[in-house]
């Protein structure tokens, strides 16, 4: 028989190095799929950028490489955005750099954002998720971690967590595993938090910040028309934390949120232009993730959370990053930006004073406006890290991600590329109006103003296309078309529409609706007026039929009865009568006449207008042109088409009889 | 025999032998009763409930019941009674088990010998004199209560051979189901990869009719495995089944010099035995196996320090009066310092230490690598694959000298002195214990422990010595064929 070998030693010799040992610390993780493992790149790959300051370096600057491509490609794009550069630079001046210290120095910033998904249960528990309940009036067996419990994913989850990471153009992991992360704090019932250390949900992801989202043009800084591009480390689920509430002489604890879902989006750290820029970032996160509905928004519940990695170096010095400080949660993007600046300047004035920064833990004094030490390293938390023997590898089917990617709903970058061009050739603050407006629905899928402008735009479309091709309509709506004629039917649309239709479009539905709507303090969901009936008062307006004031008129009448003028627009204006009159000329002329004559004030301006021989400006010239027109336009009640009436006013004032 | 004449000889000898503290809590015995008359009803209009309908069975003080606390031998939960029921309590129920009480146990399953509980230590009676013998640990209390004929089965767990163990030293059969067969949901965590409930009972028989009472898929617990894979393991398990005579493996690495004469005698005596009787009996080698103990003694106590985190006070359970005022005291340390025990404490320490920055990468990255060789190890010896990692059937090569079963003692010796195991040295004397059933825990295979009257040199009686069968990951239908044939064969007159 062999000897026996000494029973309590590790020999290391004799392992094999090259096999990863996650998967197997319990044989059941692997039952759901027959393959061989292969070794965990994203664990190497996480504990490398993470450790590893040059790392970062390097994975910062792939980004901005691609920026420069990006740039070549979208050339005339930029030449696009040309007519909105005076609008981008009233911007700018809100974010002139405020410290003469800063320029000398560069800022850089890594953002760790916590952001609630938006489910029904917990992450592992069945319990509800809650903002507004009672104190510890959700709460399961496992979330209170009483002896026994196992937690079991809830797959319902995955989707919100899945649509973030497609928004934020993360790579969903085939494979993502949960650890435990552990440490004592009363508010945590396990002593350990679940959450994905070793092999995240979802890995390299960016978001693009373009001068729309107020990013300042600085010198020498890549311009902002290509857009400054950020890198997203990682994305990773996790649990939340119960809240404590503070009753002196007692810390009462309440276990509603405990297991909650959240999201930890890790992005690289990017060097700010300024000290507004990082607050930028979680605003474009934000968005992004409200687009695609996927987290619970809203910072009186804790909605998004951030910890800010903080360090700065010299502009002029190497290209190595300062000794960072981590600012932990940090619960409003405004307080992100005075956190982020006040961290600076602290820095800024120690390393000018000759100083070295300590790397450390620090908080936030949104009161006094400054950080203060938590702890330094020396008192870190040894997390302990360790695989979740429970918890199976969640696997992401392909055809799921496929699926999820073509139902996502557009996120604001998108939508608004697509209402800056044709058919819409909205300007870009006309159609962030719209997207602002749609940020306060409940759900994206909710109808919002982007939807009801694109709306009314189609059935203009529709509507004009009628008129001019009554047949090939018809048989539009039987669906009885072959693909060519559907090609020339969409391109007839095209067509159809005078180039300035969207944005008259536009006009009317941001600035007449939408001004009436917030006087009268409706949102979208309440507005009163259809899209087919606001169509029609375009193409009414777009084909002449009604002017202008008429039509301004008309909104303002339908807006304002109780309950809505049940009758469609072509209706409401011929009962009455308020198309444009098709007046002789001669008769605008006599009715020009006799107003332009018939004071002391309107012979005054005449006269100016007779006698100044040339020596008028345009402007002055076209002011009292102006002031004929609106006379006249009043005496005809509006029906009267502007452009003839100046005509004929002009006629008059050159006749010089 | 009725129910309630079964529970009457049990009553004698709960009441005689109350003294061997296998019991922490016991139902009222008219409650006893009651329920043994409704099943003698039920057994009369046949129209039993399950095949174990009425039996008594003991419950291990660490699966959660409503009954009764589950205190799992600590101070920390010395009141704590669960709002809800295990699910393999709750299936034994439904199969009409009398639950009649919770038994004495190493503190949160840690232990060899079943001293280390607040209740104090479980015993069984020696051979001669007063002397009490360890009844092994941690499921000691259900193993006494077994053994004394107190219940017709009892659940334990069995982290790293803490069914096996006391098992083997109290002759009774002990029975550790694959990982994922039984469900976990309830059962106080030790070390989650390689918790499992399981079974003893006098007689492979009854252990079996248990299992398949509560053998069954829970979808509150994620390693429970599903109806899907079961069904599968059954398909590609059921084939080769026809062959009465088994290929027995002998494994070379558990003939360790630390092996007392009666084990190893009573183990070559069965190798004789069953060559005699037809069985093929092959050397076969697990390699690793001298790596499994230290590994195990670095993922369980891993494990073990975080699922021990929750006990701080806040919630349930023992709380010191100085956590609860301001106090210099770091958070919580004066409520773990006084409500677990030492053995508990140094196995938290040593997880803890094991899972630091500073060592994680030489201790449990090594030790999960050294899990995973075990596992192989097991793989490569088995006529049958691993079905559950894989769907490919062995090549020919590799069925050639492949084994049913593996053989092999479980203790390394036969129940010690409760006297001596109370005063030795170091921990690690009990540890050593551990040497020859943590390889299938690691492996997560089932195993189950046999128990062996031999003779000594002398012609004296020896105490029982445990003969371990170990299978294939699935393959508890080949365990048992073979238990059956050990404990059919006369296991008494070897």
């Amino acid at each position: 028989m062999a000897p026996s070998p000494p029973i309590l030693s590790l020999c290391s010799r004799c392992l094999v190095r090259r096999i990863f040992p996650f998967p197997l610390q319990s044989p059941l993780l692997r039952r759901q799929r027959l393959v061989p493992i292969s070794p965990c790149r994203s664990l190497v790959r996480a504990r490398y950028v993470s450790s590893d300051a040059t790392s970062d370096a390097t994975a910062e600057q792939q980004p901005r490489q691609k920026g420069r491509n990006e740039r070549q490609r979208d050339s005339k794009r930029a030449n696009r955005e040309r007519d909105e550069k005076i609008e981008r630079e009233g911007k700018f001046l809100l974010h002139e750099v405020e410290d003469e210290q800063l320029p000398k120095w560069v800022i850089t910033v890594g953002l760790e954002i916590h952001a609630q998904l938006n489910t029904k249960r917990k992450l592992f528990s069945d319990a509800r998720t809650s903002h507004v309940a009672s104190p510890n009036t959700h709460i399961s067996p496992l979330d209170a971690s009483l002896p026994g419990t196992l937690p079991v994913l809830n797959p319902a989850v995955l989707l919100p967590a899945l649509r973030a990471a497609l928004a934020l153009n993360c790579a969903p992991a085939e494979e993502s595993r949960f650890d435990r992360k552990h440490y004592f704090y009363w508010d945590q019932p396990a002593g350990y938090q679940i959450t994905q250390f070793y092999a995240p949900l979802a890995v390299d992801g960016w978001i693009v910040l373009f001068s729309h989202d107020g990013v300042p043009q600085l010198e020498g800084c890549d311009g902002p028309d290509d857009g400054i591009r950020i890198g997203i480390q990682q994305i990773q689920l996790e649990q939340d934390t119960g809240k404590t509430i503070v009753s002196p002489p007692n810390s009462l604890i309440d276990l509603n949120r405990v297991g909650s879902p959240l999201i930890e989006i890790i992005t690289h750290p990017f060097d700010c232009p300024d000290v507004l820029f990082p607050g930028l970032v979680m605003r474009k996160i934000q968005a992004s993730l409200k687009a695609v509905d996927a987290c619970v928004i809203g910072m009186e519940w804790g909605g998004l959370r951030a910890d800010v990695n903080v360090s700065v170096r010299l502009n002029e010095g190497p290209d190595v990053f300062g000794q960072r400080c981590e600012i932990k949660n940090v619960s409003s993007i405004k307080a992100v930006q005075a956190a982020v600046k006040a961290e600076a300047k602290r820095q800024i004035q120690i390393l000018e004073a000759g100083g070295v920064i300590e790397g450390e833990t620090r908080g936030w004094d949104a009161e006094k406006g400054v950080t203060r030490r938590l702890r330094g390293k020396e008192g870190e938390v040894d997390y302990r890290f360790m695989p979740d023997p429970d918890l199976p590898p969640v696997f992401v089917n392909r055809d799921l991600l496929v699926k999820l990617k073509h139902s996502l709903p557009p996120v604001p970058d998108k939508i608004l590329s697509k209402l800056k061009s044709t058919p819409y050739d909205l300007r870009v603050k006309d159609a962030q109006t719209l997207i602002f407006w749609d940020e306060s629905r409940a759900t994206s899928t909710e109808k919002g103003a982007v939807s009801y402008y694109t709306d009314v735009v189609s059935k203009v479309q529709d509507g004009l296309l009628a008129d001019q091709y009554p047949e090939g309509l018809k048989r539009v709506r039987k669906g009885k078309l072959s693909n060519q004629e559907q090609m020339l039917i969409d391109e007839k649309r095209r067509l159809v529409l005078p180039e300035d239709g969207g944005r008259v479009a536009g006009n009317w539905v941001i600035h007449e609706l939408g001004g009436h709507l917030a006087k009268m303090n409706l949102n979208w969901k309440e507005n009163p007026i259809d899209s087919q009936r606001m169509a029609d008062l375009v193409i009414y307006v777009i084909t002449k039929r009604i002017t202008g004031p008429t039509a301004k008129r008309l909104l303002f009448n339908l807006l304002s009865t109780n309950p809505i003028d049940p009758r469609s627009i072509p209706d409401i204006v011929k009962a009455s009568n308020l198309e444009t009159a098709q007046m002789p000329k001669e008769e605008i002329l006599a009715i020009a006449t006799e107003i332009m004559f018939a004071d002391e004030k309107s012979r005054e301006v005449m006269a100016n207008l007779r006698n100044a021989d040339g020596k008028l400006t345009s402007k002055r010239r076209k002011g009292f042109l102006n002031f004929f027109v609106g006379r006249v336009m009043k005496k005809c009640q509006g029906r009267v088409q502007a452009e003839k009436v100046e005509a004929a006013v002009v006629t008059i004032v050159n006749k010089k009889d | 025999m009725s129910r309630v004449q079964l529970l009457n000889s049990a009553r004698k000898a709960l009441e005689k032998k109350g003294h061997l503290n296998a019991f922490i809590s016991l139902k009222p015995i008219e409650e006893m009763f009651e329920e043994a008359r409704l099943a003698d009803l039920r057994v009369a209009d046949q129209n039993e409930k399950s095949r174990i309908d009425g039996r008594l069975i003991a419950i291990k003080d660490n699966i959660c019941t409503t009954g009764f606390p589950t205190t799992c031998a600590s101070e920390m939960l010395r009141n704590y009674v669960s709002p809800y029921e295990a699910t393999v309590v709750q299936n034994l129920r439904k199969a009409g088990a009398i639950i009649m009480g919770k038994t004495n146990m190493d503190e949160f399953g840690m232990g060899s010998h079943s001293i280390h509980s607040i209740f104090g230590a479980v015993s069984q009676p020696g051979p001669v004199g007063p002397s009490a013998l360890s009844a092994g640990g941690s499921s000691g209390g259900s193993a006494v209560a077994v053994a004394a004929s107190m219940c017709y089965a009892a659940l334990g767990t069995d982290t790293g051979g803490s069914i096996r163990l006391p098992a083997s030293y109290c002759g009774i059969v002990g029975f550790k189901p694959s990982y994922g067969m039984l469900s976990r949901w309830g059962v106080v965590a030790y070390a989650n990869s390689l918790d499992t409930v399981g079974i003893m009972a006098q007689g492979v028989g009854r252990t079996r009719l248990v299992f398949e009472a509560i053998n069954s898929h829970d979808p509150n617990d994620p390693t429970s495995l599903i109806p899907g894979t079961r069904e599968r393991l059954l398909d590609r398990l059921g084939k080769n089944k026809k062959s009465k005579s088994l290929r027995i493996g002998i494994p070379q690495e558990y003939n360790i010099e630390e092996l007392t004469p009666p084990v190893r005698t009573t183990w070559a005596n069965m190798i004789l035995h069953l060559q005699n009787r037809g069985h093929r009996v092959l050397p076969i080698s697990l390699p690793h196996t001298r790596h499994a103990l230290s590994a195990y003694y670095v993922l369980a106590p891993a494990e073990a320090s975080s699922n021990l985190a929750k006990y701080d006070g806040v919630r349930y359970g023992h709380r010191e009066e100085k956590d609860r005022s301001d106090n210099e005291e770091i958070l919580f340390a004066p409520t773990r310092k006084s409500g677990l025990g030492s053995e508990v404490q140094r196995r938290i320490i040593m997880g803890a230490y094991a899972l630091s920055s500073e060592a994680i990468d030489n201790y449990f990255i090594q030790a999960q690598k050294v899990r995973r060789l075990v596992r192989k190890d097991f793989d490569d010896v088995f006529i049958q694959p691993n079905w559950l990692v894989t769907d490919k059937d062995h090549s020919r090569e590799s069925r050639i000298g492949g084994v049913d079963v593996i053989m092999a003692p479980t203790a390394l010796s036969t129940a010690p002195l409760l006297d001596d195991v109370k005063s030795e040295g170091s921990p690690l004397d009990s540890y050593v214990n551990d040497v020859l059933t943590v390889p299938a825990s690691l492996a997560g295979i089932p195993a189950i422990s046999v128990p062996v009257m031999a003779k000594t040199e002398d012609g004296e009686w020896s105490l029982p010595v445990g003969i371990q069968i170990m299978a294939q990951y699935g393959d508890e239908a080949t365990m048992f064929k073979a238990a059956g044939i050990f404990e059919e064969e006369g296991i008494w007159n070897v």
